[in-house]
């Protein structure tokens, strides 16, 4: 016949519950015990029924760009194009014949390479009055600002009295690490020929793409309601 | 050649009152009057071309 111990007088195990442990009750029965047990592993997967499993990286949970996900913190993601900036509303608007940046898009430092290509999208837009021209112009600048800055050498233009109220605009300049190559021509696209203009342009500091428009007349106000600019990287 | 040199090359172009397209040896510059000149300031962008070129 076995031992009787109460339960209370059970010795702790002293260490963590291991998966090989057994854990057996005997009750006494009038044929004489009837016994129960438990495993460690059923106590366990009991225990952890409903609870998040530990993460290992690259084998519970996927690794991003081979980057763990793991821990805290923010993972950048980087996409080729980048998307420097984009609008879809009206910026500010301007009238008569004052040079106005209506919309503006920042190229960080050392974004573009010595192998890429800024592709600058945006569309005029006769926000009132159909008197006169509207011209729409790219300047660069190291900063947010007209002054000082350097002219893409074409002047989009936008014939008034008629039914020119928009206008798309697409560039795509190429760059080598120092300048930047663009097609001159007053054409809105590119698809045809024309000579070849070019912009210096550092990559190493901030560089602002400045979108303008102007008015040849006082009685219409221009803006630019689309805005796109790209960096394949 | 000095970074900050610029060589202005032909005939500027008036926008306005305040602007105007400077062409020189890296591009054309756009200047206005809030721009200086040796800390002078100027009311009009023709005054300003005036003593931009030293005329």
């Amino acid at each position: 016949m076995a031992n009787k111990i109460k339960i209370s007088e059970l010795i702790p195990k002293g260490a963590p519950l291991s998966t090989t442990d057994l854990l057996m009750i005997s009750q006494e029965t009038p044929d004489g015990f009837e016994s129960n047990s438990i495993t460690g592993a059923e106590i366990i997967e009991s225990a952890q029924e409903g609870l998040q499993r530990t993460l290992v990286s690259g084998t519970s949970i996927k690794t991003l760009n081979g980057n763990s996900l793991l821990g805290s913190g923010d993972i950048a993601i980087s996409t080729n194009p980048k998307l420097l900036g984009f609008s879809g509303k009206i910026g500010t608007q301007t009238s008569g014949t004052a040079v106005t940046i209506c919309h503006s898009v920042l190229i960080p430092a050392n974004t573009l390479t010595t192998n890429s290509i800024l592709q600058i999208v945006f569309r005029m837009y006769r926000q009132n009055g159909n008197v006169g021209q509207m011209y729409g112009r790219i300047y660069f600048n190291t900063s947010n600002s007209l002054t000082g800055a350097s002219l893409f050498n074409t002047t989009f233009t936008m014939n008034g009295g008629g039914t020119q109220y928009l206008g798309l605009v697409e560039r795509n300049l190429s760059y080598n690490g120092t300048t930047l190559i663009g097609y001159s021509n007053v054409a809105f696209s590119e698809f045809t020929t024309g000579t070849a203009l070019t912009t210096a342009l550092n990559r190493t500091v901030d560089n602002y793409v400045l979108l303008t428009m102007a008015c040849q007349n006082s009685a219409d106000i221009a803006n630019i309601d689309i805005v796109k600019v790209f960096a394949y990287v | 050649m000095n970074e900050s040199e610029f060589h202005f090359e032909g005939e500027a172009e008036i926008l306005n009152d305040e602007q105007a397209h400077v062409p020189t040896d890296r591009g054309v510059i756009f200047m206005d009057t809030t721009m200086t000149i040796d800390n002078e300031s100027f009311n009009n962008i023709n005054d300003f071309l005036t003593k931009l070129y030293g005329k």
